[in-house]
């Protein structure tokens, strides 16, 4: 044993030491404090500014929380009555639009086929050099016309000044949505006299019936809709949800009935049930005097395919004693002849059961920048077309790639000489004009906006702009100063919308006199003041025009064209639009065809398979998925869709056939619960009685080791099944929280998808027999928190246990990542991180600093936003009192509009969560393998009695 | 002088670990907790505005410097030098000396409002003429005081 | 008086495989040791891969956790217990067939440890924290948890690791010192390493076999109790088609079938190769044939209780994974282990089979296909299918997965290469012993 001598000892030992002290080390780091610090910006500590949400049409008012100068996260504003403190999907995403790598970061200007950057000094001396060259001797443009967004605010105030200074012509601004619902418009103009929308009050309806109408995701005002409507359902009189299309939309799987028709037989049914109600041998009460002029309008009587005359009648019987209701529709795709008349019919019978000024409210619809009709968008293009258009602005304005290639868009924006145009981010029209001018986002612009009568909102700046980019309306205001333009005399955008929201305001009966009142408005971000719906006489003459109408469904397959909440299948949506699944198909990163099982099952289709689909006017491919809630007369597609363009509108005849290739379509969630009941529902007879002790019920299951001690709270929370509404909501709020990363369509197909939170979609009882009877259920899916936990444990380092506020915790930097917790969680609510997340530059501004970033193999999970439990706590600490019951909400519960989450301290007994957790409907989740969840579902209420 | 070869080469390597961390940060301008903190008696909130109402403690801007070197030792280079600097707009870089390990959410203002003292982890800085980092903070120290304050020692009191 | 011939030549043939140790080593083993040395680099850059860039090159997802990585862990625990088992437990029984065969099983039980040992380190989510797993004082003052099975599993590996060396090194010792007295220089050193400064007096010769006993009856209990430990890795969950009282015993003795029927797939070969026929005699493996056969049995019986119990009383959760596993996207492995485990092995009740080299050799090579599809099936089915529907997924192996594995089965061998070269793979001193002892009874009976 020579070998082994004191010295060699000493040699291993000694490089072992060095090996051990040799770690690696931070490099110094620097320490650069501000010259002057600004005022009330504490860092650190959250700042929320006031403004509103430009995603759509609703205009629901936001609640911006920034740190250190950036925007973080969007919540809805407590004090708008239209979102009412919630917002959508969609406008929790408008983050990641300010933050889209692909925005704009200065002005573009056209070099042979490039758009290169220029100087805004030089864009604007261009732009407004070659106005000053098409100028004729009358100082006028003649051939300058603006397609823009709806603006009803000091924006569309400024670009109708500009035009009207630069032309003559009558029609030269001309609105573009192409989501607008025409065919309600066009159906009010005819009855009542008004191109106008309602704004609807479901609180008040007992019935409701929704003509392919999707009111609690995308149509109208979906956030106020969901909150109306669930409000009213929560009630002691629950009311009846009755879904006529031929696709269950995720508003359909809220319903309680389906009838369910070939695509285009729901103005049919719908003329079906008018004629029932006004038929005196029904003897419906309290009908409006017009309802016999009616009748002997109606046509001849003709029962849609697959509609009995017994169904119409019950729908018929529940509308006469259900009063208010509310009849709604069609949906925004909806065109043609069938969707005006539809559309008629439904306000007719709105009309007719008295519901108009009840539910349905007339003469709110802001009066600023309405939409125009199709026409007149086509009618621009038909002049661009024969070259009348000498310069064309764009204000986010995009027809060619919204409208149907039918409309031959291109071929018409190629024969402008000057195209100037305003947005964020390059779309297909942009890539035609001669400048792209770089606009504000709307988190970053002032403005004004009143998106109905009696309700204004400010725009506010949530965050100084983070490229060199310009409001719209200001270049507008500059260029009318260059080219000296009579009666355009602001010259300061901001200064302009201040006067004139000011003004708005006053009119409003806001009092404004002090600049402290002042303050407190903009605090507020909102006004509201009082506006009555008006009482609309209905013009009889128009009856005999829709009543007319006749749309007969061919017998082959139909083209359905319908909204999402999110936008999977829009190449331009933001990462958590397209990756967050869609509820119903489970769909993300592309778009999709679906085919009822028996369509699929008679062509051969099974998911994934590459469908051709052709139309008259044109073809294109998409991948099959199969949707047992869909017609098998119907092929849907989603409108957000860019293969929509080429199938052109809705109500097509589609031929579909198989091209032999298939698509990995990044697709999760399996269809059935297997029938372990999982997503419960409860007849409405049946329905268990409040009872105090049902709530504790679980925690009578014995358990091996004392349940834990919470000596403070015990965190908690109820999901409301019959109100939840599958919006998905909460989910994009969660990734906006949490700092979720986006993962991208292989990750998805892997099944690796980072959301803690998921509504899971399961379709129930699909019998071939009898496919009306298909129901869908939805269950919000996140850490149950449980009590006996079974993560718990397993893990062998103590990465996960049970906080004494109840919290089931993950340390994200203790994890080593063996994976076991979420082997172990029954609830599949354990995420693992397979790669590191990846935050493309500028996309890591939006990540919450008061949350870590995990990376790459440890897990995460729910934490029921303890970040904004310590604030809370932490606020109420400052104020020396204990924290409110619903001062703590998760991101989810906060921005639910359907108000289906419930948060709070289950050791409070006057907590809103306690109570609901005791409601008869409650139970836990796999209540078998006794986990002791501090989740508690409501079981959704079976349909009321009629 | 061979058996010697390991033990250095060990000393070295703790020598670099040693190195790798600083104990004291050199500054761009010659500043003393002493002068400010102790002959003064300047409150750490002056220069520290944030610290009591937010997690960091904020670092002194240059604007507050000034706010007394227009009239205190005008005639110093070192203050004659932040004034220039001030001037030309120009921000001065410190050199992080005491630092919170990743993932942990520390918080000044929490501590200071159960009156923990700057003392405890900052040393007594008051009497340093050479700004010193007396306590690796790491988590061992935390627990220590946590443990013996009957402080929470929920991991998600700091780790979130 | 004399010694009888048959004696001599035993002994003679003895000495023989000792010499064996001592030549060159050929070109066949050279190219297999290259083979093996390839088949760990594959290894190591396919981990290479899963430390760099994350878990993604595996084809694990939600809700499937685990998948080849664990499958192979436990396969490998499986084939490190036919050693100590034969060693250990046939010794206090004083089965005689052992002593020829125990040396290359000990030695395979060792390098069975030593392979999967690495894999929980491997499929760790941030191997470079592996440590954390051990108890050790530290600034932070953190504990692990003993609750968990894992922390059980690195306890339970790391005995049993340490046990079967000493008890392979204890066994060595006389054998090294006879080959130390006869070779010098390098080789001369590194036998001496193994003597342990081993002199053959009596005295040390007491002692070795006090010790000797004493460690096997301290090993024995582990071959019961490490294989236990890794099926709480599953038993203790909650999974669907792991949460089973039946567990333990069904894992031990799949372990001990899996680790036998390797036994026998790498004696075939060797003892043609060495030469060792004289040694290793039919007698030996029939006698290990035996024991496949009977654990077969048991494992056999473990299945179908296993599905009885799942298939009884309705439609629950376990059912549906019973049933999945047998029919669902992975049934075509299932019912190859079936054939594998439960009827190959029923052909070893024929004595032409278990007297056939080629007949023992495909029924224990199946086997050992068998017992890794068996975990495979455990570990994956049932996490496809766990409680909640709507996350019911599938898994497929990647291909940094199968390099990992065959890693490990390159890092195996590669030691068995080098014990079956440098050291002796039958114990010199025991066949001795053995044969003296005969030998006088034979001359016992003669008077």
């Amino acid at each position: 044993m020579s070998g082994m001598g004191r010295r060699f000892f000493l040699k291993i030992a000694s490089a072992t030491g060095a090996a051990a002290a040799c770690s690696p080390s931070h490099a110094p780091e620097m320490l650069v404090p501000l010259l002057n610090p600004p005022e009330n910006m504490v860092p650190g500590k959250p700042l929320f500014y006031r403004t509103v949400c430009r995603g759509c049409g609703a205009g629901c008012g936001v609640t911006a929380r920034s740190r250190e100068g950036r925007v973080v996260k969007l919540e809805g504003s407590p004090d708008d009555p239209i979102g009412g403190g919630a917002l959508c999907a969609r406008g929790q995403a408008e983050l990641q639009s300010l933050y889209a790598p692909d925005r704009l970061r200065g002005p573009l200007v056209r070099h042979g086929t490039e758009l290169v950057p220029v100087p805004w000094a030089d864009a604007l001396a261009q732009v407004g050099a070659l106005l000053g060259k098409l100028r004729g001797a009358d100082g006028f443009v003649h051939g300058l016309r603006m397609l823009s967004r709806c603006e009803p605010g000091s924006t569309g105030a400024v670009q109708k000044a500009f035009v009207s200074a630069l032309t003559p012509a009558a029609k030269a601004r001309v609105v573009f949505e192409p989501r607008d619902l025409v065919c309600l418009r066009a159906a009010n103009t005819q009855l009542f006299g008004k191109a106008e929308l309602p704004v609807l009050d479901l609180s008040r309806a007992r019935a409701v019936v929704s003509f392919g109408a999707d009111f609690l995701e995308t149509w109208l005002s979906p956030v106020e809709q969901a909150r109306t409507f669930m409000a009213a359902r929560s009630g002691a009189d629950r009311p009846r949800l009755t879904w006529v299309g031929p696709r269950l939309s995720m508003s359909g799987a809220n319903a309680d009935d389906w009838l369910r028709v070939r695509p285009g037989d729901e103005l049919q049914v719908a003329i079906e049930l008018l004629r029932w109600l006004v038929d005196p041998a029904n003897r419906v009460a309290h009908l409006a005097p017009e309802a016999a002029a009616i009748r002997a309008a109606l046509p001849p009587s003709r029962m849609p395919q697959g509609i009995s005359p017994e169904q119409i009648a019950h729908l018929g019987g529940e509308l006469s004693v259900r009063r208010p209701s509310a009849l709604l529709g069609p949906a925004a795709l909806a065109s043609g002849g069938g969707g005006t008349a539809l559309a008629a019919a439904v306000q007719l019978t709105n009309f007719v059961l008295g519901n108009l000024g009840k539910t349905v409210l007339l003469g709110l619809s802001s009066e600023e920048d309405a939409p125009s009709a199709e026409e007149e968008v086509r009618g621009l293009l038909e002049e661009a077309r024969r070259g009348e258009v000498k310069a064309l602005f764009l204000h986010r304005a995009d027809p060619l790639g919204k409208l149907p290639a039918s409309a031959r868009a291109e071929e018409a924006l190629r024969k402008v000489p000057l195209i100037v145009w305003f947005g964020e981010r390059l779309d297909a029209t942009a890539r035609l004009a001669q400048f792209a001018l770089a606009d504000h986002h709307a988190l970053e612009s002032f403005g004004d906006l009143e998106p109905r009568k009696g309700i204004l909102e400010l725009q506010q700046p949530a965050l100084s702009p983070l490229w060199d980019t310009r409001a719209s309306s200001q270049v507008l205001l500059d260029l009318a100063a260059t080219l000296a333009l009579p009666g355009i005399v602001d010259k300061d955008f901001h200064e302009l919308s201040k006067s004139r929201w000011q003004a708005a305001a006053k009119a409003l009966g806001a009092e404004l006199d002090s600049p402290h009142a002042q303050r407190n408005v903009q605090a507020r971000g909102i006004v509201v003041g009082r506006a009555l719906a008006a009482a609309r006489p209905l013009r009889l003459e128009a009856l005999p025009w829709f009543l007319g109408t006749r749309v007969s469904p061919g017998d082959g397959l139909q083209l359905v064209a319908f909204a999402t909440t999110l936008a999977s299948a829009d190449p331009e949506a933001p990462g958590w639009l397209r990756e967050v699944p869609d509820a119903l198909t489970g769909v993300s990163w592309s778009s999709w065809a679906e085919l009822s099982p028996i369509t699929a099952q008679r062509l051969g289709v099974k998911a994934g398979n590459l469908l051709a689909l052709r139309t008259e006017e044109g073809a294109t491919e998409l991948p099959a998925v199969i949707n047992p809630a869909l017609h098998e007369g119907a092929v849907a597609v989603p409108q957000e869709a860019p293969e929509l363009r080429a199938l052109g509108a809705m109500g097509r005849a589609v031929r579909v056939e198989r091209t032999g290739k298939t698509f990995a379509l990044p697709l999760t969630g399996h269809a059935s619960q297997e029938g372990r009941d999982l997503a419960r529902v409860v007849p409405r007879d049946e329905e268990p009685k409040h009872d105090h002790d049902h709530g504790h019920k679980h925690e009578r299951g014995g358990t091996l080791v004392p349940p834990h001690e919470h000596p403070k709270h015990r965190w908690a929370m109820s999901i409301d099944l019959d109100k939840c509404t599958g919006c998905q909501a909460c989910v994009v709020a969660c990734y906006a929280e949490n700092n979720l990363p986006v993962v991208g369509p292989q990750a998805a197909r892997d099944g690796r998808l980072m959301a803690w939170l998921r509504i899971q979609r399961s379709f129930e009882s699909i019998s071939p027999a009898a496919p009306a009877e298909t129901r869908i259920a939805v269950l919000p899916s996140l850490c149950q928190h449980c009590d006996a936990a079974p993560c718990e444990p397993v893990c062998p380092v103590y990465a996960t246990y049970h906080t004494p506020e109840g919290l089931n915790a993950q340390v994200y930097n203790r994890c080593i990542g063996t994976r076991y917790c979420a082997n172990n969680c029954p609830y599949d609510v354990r995420v693992f991180n397979w790669a590191d997340p990846v935050f493309v530059e500028p996309l890591q501004m939006q990540l919450n600093p008061d949350v870590s970033v995990r990376s790459k193999g440890v897990m995460e999970k729910c934490t029921f936003c303890v970040q904004r439990i310590r604030y809370a706590e932490g606020v109420a600490r400052g104020e020396g009192r204990e924290v409110r019951d619903g001062e703590v909400t998760p991101a989810c519960v906060q921005t639910c509009p359907a108000q289906a989450l419930v948060f709070g301290d289950a050791k409070d007994p006057q907590a809103r969560v306690v109570s609901q957790q005791q409601d008869g409907r409650a139970y836990r989740l796999l209540e078998e393998v006794n986990t002791l969840p501090a989740i508690a579902y409501l079981a959704r209420r079976g349909g009321g009695e009629p | 002088m061979r058996r010697l070869a390991p033990l250095a080469l060990f000393l070295g390597a703790l020598g670099c670990q040693a190195a790798a961390s600083p104990t004291t940060a050199e500054a761009p301008v010659k500043f003393s907790h002493k002068t400010h903190a102790g002959e003064n008696q300047i409150g750490c909130g002056v220069c520290h505005p944030y610290a009591r109402h937010s997690p960091n403690a904020g670092l002194a801007p240059a604007s507050v410097c000034i706010g007394c070197h227009k009239f205190v030792s005008k005639e110093k280079p070192d203050v004659q030098k932040l004034a220039a600097e001030f001037t030309a707009g120009r921000p001065l870089t410190w050199t992080r000396l005491n630092r919170v390990p990743d993932h942990v959410f520390f918080s000044h203002e929490r501590h200071l409002a159960i009156g923990v003292d700057c003392k405890a982890c900052h040393g007594d800085v008051a009497s340093m003429a050479m700004d010193q980092k007396v306590h690796e903070l790491q988590m061992g120290f935390c627990m220590d005081c946590h443990r013996e304050k009957q402080a929470t020692i929920d991991c998600l009191a700091c780790h979130k | 008086m004399s010694v009888p011939v048959a004696v001599a030549e035993r002994m003679r043939s003895i000495d023989k495989s000792a010499e064996d140790t001592q030549q060159a080593p050929g070109l066949g083993w050279g190219a297999l040791v290259a083979l093996a040395v390839a088949c760990i680099a594959i290894g190591a850059y396919s981990w290479s891969l899963i430390i760099r860039f994350g878990m993604q090159y595996t084809g694990l997802n939600r809700p499937v956790g685990w998948g080849v990585l664990i499958t192979d862990f436990v396969f490998w625990v499986g084939i490190a217990h036919s050693g100590t088992l034969i060693s250990a437990i046939l010794f206090l029984f004083r089965a005689r067939f052992r002593t020829a065969v125990y040396r290359a099983a000990e030695a395979m039980t060792v390098f069975g440890v030593m392979t999967a040992g690495l894999f929980p380190i491997i499929h760790l989510g941030r191997p470079w924290y592996a440590f954390w797993i051990l108890p050790y004082p530290n600034q932070r003052h953190l504990q692990i948890n003993f609750r968990s099975p894992l922390v059980w599993d690195a306890f339970a590996i790391s005995t049993y690791f340490c046990v079967s060396a000493m008890f392979l090194l204890a066994g060595l010792m006389p054998d090294a010192a006879a080959l130390r007295d006869g070779s010098q220089g390098l080789r001369r050193r590194f036998y001496a390493l193994f003597a342990m400064g081993w002199r053959g007096t009596a005295e040390e010769w007491r002692h070795h076999g006090r010790a000797y006993l004493f460690f096997a009856a301290f090993a024995t209990p582990l071959v019961i109790s490490v294989h236990s430990v890794v099926s709480w890795d599953f038993a203790v969950s909650i999974v669907p088609g792991w949460h089973s009282t039946l567990f333990p015993p069904y894992f031990v003795a799949g372990a001990i079938l899996s680790g036998v029927s390797m036994v026998i797939t790498l004696l075939i070969p060797i003892r043609r190769a060495m030469k060792l026929e004289g040694l290793i005699t039919m007698q030996h493996l029939d006698m290990l044939s035996r024991l496949v056969l009977l654990t077969s049995l048991i494992v056999t019986y473990s299945y179908s209780t296993e599905f009885l119990l799942a298939l009884r009383g309705g439609a629950s959760p376990e059912r549906d994974t019973l049933l999945y596993r047998a029919t669902g996207a992975f049934w075509p492995l299932f019912w190859l282990m079936v054939l594998g485990n439960c009827i190959g092995p029923l052909f070893l009740f024929l004595k032409r089979v278990r007297g056939s080299l080629l007949g023992l050799f495909a029924v224990c090579a199946l086997v050992n296909v068998g017992m890794w599809l068996e975990r495979f099936n455990i570990v994956v089915s049932s996490l496809e299918h766990n409680r909640i529907p709507f996350d019911w997924g599938a898994y497929h192996p990647r291909l940094a997965e199968i390099g990992i594995t065959v890693g490990s089965f390159g890092w195996f061998f590669f030691w068995f290469l080098l014990f079956l070269k440098l050291l002796p793979s039958v114990s010199i001193a025991e066949l001795k012993e053995e044969a003296a002892h005969d030998h006088h009874q034979e001359a016992a009976h003669a008077a």
